[in-house]
């Protein structure tokens, strides 16, 4: 009786597991907007790593699981860029790897270009512009600067793109852990692959990119590992695991040493930090300004990224956005990087900014998304988007309803809306139906419905959010250092010594009990849980 | 033969059992990150279930007249395994947000997740000690070997899951492969018994006079 039983309940477990089983994490649900698509998805040693595009909202995202580990604007596409360094080559055959089955049949594969929507990869250009040497070499011209860049965790590759689109004579070398990060990005990035395969080197004869699969803290010890010819003149640290998560033993003084040594005298190291200066976040951001200090990075510079809104004119930062968990792009470096120790370096940012940049070579009004979404009483949100990509028109309907709710202003690159009125909802829904009939594709989800109580519609120009986050950050990091409320530099973040402390009346200093990182004690990752 | 197919069950079950120990983070790094509390978490569970299993399993050896029972308790952790793929998204997303801490929430998870398929697992190696006992003068021959088969299957599961599996596969096809290897293990087991319940060797004492000598050569 039991070997029958035995047999049967074995099978039917078997039967059950297999078809039971869940999907790959990210394939099951992708979330708002309402558009996405799965362009590929693979399995590594580290994590579960999926390509989602959404047209709606202009990006193609790296995500590992469901977190997003950088994204890149799907227009402008590699052929829009115009800057010869990267237009792309008239007789070049982009090999298209073929999407995974998620990708709907017929539907175009994307191309993208070097414009991110992750905005704290605006500001990679500091980097650079920060060296006066570099700057110097180039007369003071970016575009001529020709840096040796290391970047640390490869993500989606968008921040390849930022370097590469400003600096046409930089070489770039890339570590990334994970062997299946780095292939996905070189099958689904062409741009990114043509630059590490077939593009020509830089005047010098450096190589443009290399993608190299090792931890960084081996790759930063063993030139034979990182195969660049000489010291680094930028190092990018932009690791994060799985969990968001900046792995400990790249977030130690040893390892800020060994990063210390791989670069040139006057070399950058640029973090990507979430953090803040008060709450508990300020135990992260502060203990790695201040373990940076103490590897001999002294000078250390930090840029919290913001950006305008809904047409503010002037960025704020005060006590509110103090205690605010945001990305900060923290610079550390032996040379001085405040404005009053290194006024040649701001004058190259303030010279970069009047040029134009970050993108001057992009063009603004083109490149814009329109995410709408009705609002039902009864569901949740349901969402669809129009995307522009001629010069001068969103599509049609969210178009003429933002201009009636907002009486015809000229819009900023980033305006979000909420409307409420019964009329304006039924004309745009009653449009987009047609945009839909028109063009033979089905009405969205939820668009079928005539009892939306709301549209909420976000509105990004991307080329101008660059712009304005890079010139926001900027602006913000300049304000000159008050020692009783919060500064951007180094010294003032981590809080006076021990003598000026006793000296002080009412101390305020603003990450005064920030930890040290060591190899000894590695505790980065607890305080990013 | 029996013996070499007991070392078997040893192997594969040693195998299994740190395949999923390494998985594990994987099922729950979507929600808790892979920091070292996590790591923390997934260890600790996995021991305790050890020390429960073999607490437990050395009981029931005790009162098994047949292996049969082993058979039903490694049937019951490839139920585990192949229906892992199945609930465990549920299960964590279920948890909600209050438990989403990298410390607490990730033992929580962890402990729900894998304590009952590792105990299970946890219970294997006593109840092999009973199966393979061949006499009191043996018995430390005995308990080292098994347990040199089953952290050698330990270690295979651990670098054939790093190496290979996590590789090449998906998440769920190696928890349910692993399934599939335990539940033909466990209905082996209760087949074979069967069978020598049949030629008369129904209780373990008479297989282990039977085999004494052969056995005991092949130990050492």
């Amino acid at each position: 009786m039991q070997r029958p039983l035995a047999i049967a309940i074995a099978v039917v477990l078997i039967i059950l597991g297999i078809t039971l089983q869940a999907d790959p994490y990210r394939i099951r649900d992708p979330g708002f907007p309402a558009d996405q698509q799965v362009l590929d998805f693979r399995d590594s040693t580290y994590t579960h790593i999926s390509w989602v595009t959404s047209e709606a909202s202009n990006y193609a995202q790296l995500r590992f699981y469901d977190r997003v580990e950088g994204g890149v604007c799907l227009r402008p596409q590699w052929s829009d860029l115009t800057t010869p360094h990267l237009k792309m080559p008239a007789d070049y055959q982009i090999e298209t790897v073929a999407p995974a089955p998620t990708w709907p049949a017929g539907m175009e594969v994307p191309n993208p270009g070097t414009l991110s929507n992750t905005k704290y990869i605006c500001m990679y250009p500091l980097s650079v512009l920060l060296n006066q040497r570099l700057m110097a070499e180039a007369k003071g011209d970016a575009a001529k600067a020709a840096p040796n860049i290391l970047i640390v965790g490869l993500g989606s590759g968008v921040g390849v793109g930022m370097f590469a689109h400003h600096f046409p004579e930089a070489s770039i070398t890339v570590v990334d852990i994970d062997q299946k990060v780095i292939d996905m990005v070189r099958d689904h990035y062409p741009m990114l692959r043509w630059l590490e395969q077939d593009a020509p080197p830089t005047a010098d004869g450096r190589k443009r990119l290399r993608l190299i699969a090792a931890d960084a803290r081996q790759a930063v010890i063993y030139p034979e590992l990182h195969g660049s010819e000489r010291p680094f003149d930028v190092v990018v640290l932009d690791a994060y695991t799985s969990g968001s998560t900046i792995p400990p033993h790249l977030m130690t003084r040893e390892f800020f040493q060994e990063v210390k040594g791989a670069m040139s005298e006057d070399g950058i190291m640029l973090s990507n930090i979430i953090g803040s200066y008060r709450g508990d976040k300020r135990l992260l951001l502060g203990g790695a300004i201040r373990t940076m200090h103490a590897a001999g990075l002294t000078e250390v510079h930090n840029f919290p990224i913001y950006y305008f809104n809904n047409g503010e004119t002037k960025p704020e930062f005060g006590p509110d956005q103090e205690k605010e968990v945001r990305n900060n792009v923290v610079l550390a470096s032996k040379m001085p990087l405040d404005p009053r120790g290194n006024r040649d370096g701001w004058k190259a940012i303030h010279d970069f900014i009047k040029s134009g940049a970050p993108y001057a070579d992009l063009p603004t009004k083109r490149y814009r998304s329109v995410l709408a979404t009705l609002v039902f009483d009864d569901t949740a949100s349901m969402s669809t988007s129009l995307i522009t990509q001629d010069g001068n028109a969103i599509d049609g309907a969210v178009y003429q309803a933002i201009s009636k709710a907002y009486g015809n202003q000229p819009h900023d690159y980033r305006r979000y809306f909420r409307i409420n009125e019964r009329g304006l909802i039924g004309k745009t829904v009653a449009a987009v139906r047609e945009h839909a009939a028109a063009t033979d594709s089905e009405v969205p989800q939820g668009w079928t419905r005539d009892d939306a109580v709301a549209l909420s519609v976000i509105f990004i120009d991307w080329v101008h959010h660059a712009r304005s986050t890079f010139r926001a950050s900027v602006s913000i990091a300049e304000v000159p250092a008050t020692p009783t409320r919060f500064a951007h530099s180094g010294r003032h973040l981590v809080g006076p010594s021990e003598e000026e402390r006793a000296e002080m009346a009412e101390p305020d200093w603003v990450i005064l009990d920030a930890p040290l990182f060591t190899d000894g004690t590695p505790n980065a990752d607890i305080f990013n849980n | 033969m029996r013996i070499y197919a007991l070392y078997l069950t040893s192997v594969s079950c040693g195998f299994c059992m740190m395949s999923l120990e390494i998985l594990g983070p994987r099922y729950l790094s979507p929600r808790f990150g892979s920091s070292v509390d996590v790591w923390a978490a997934i260890i600790s569970v996995f021991i305790l279930s050890l020390s429960i299993g073999y607490w437990l399993g050395g009981r029931i050896a005790d009162k098994a007249r047949t292996n049969n029972p082993l058979g039903w308790i490694i049937l019951a952790a490839s139920a585990f395994f192949l229906l892992l793929p199945a609930y465990t998204h549920g299960l964590v997303e279920g948890l909600g947000k209050d438990v989403h801490t990298a410390r607490w929430g990730s033992l929580l998870a962890g402990a729900l997740l894998f304590l009952p398929p590792s105990l299970l697992l946890g219970c294997v190696s006593p109840m092999l000690v009973k199966l393979v006992f061949i006499g009191a003068d043996q018995v430390g021959r005995t308990t080292g070997t098994l347990y040199a088969i089953s952290a050698f299957g330990n270690v295979v599961g651990i670098l054939a899951t790093d190496y290979i599996l996590l590789e090449a596969f998906h998440l769920n096809t190696s928890t349910i492969a692993m399934g599939v290897v335990l539940a033909i293990t466990g209905v082996l087991h209760i087949l074979i018994t069967l069978q020598a319940d049949r030629n008369g060797t129904t209780t373990l004492p008479a297989v282990a006079n039977e085999n004494g000598g052969e056995t005991a050569a092949e130990a050492s």
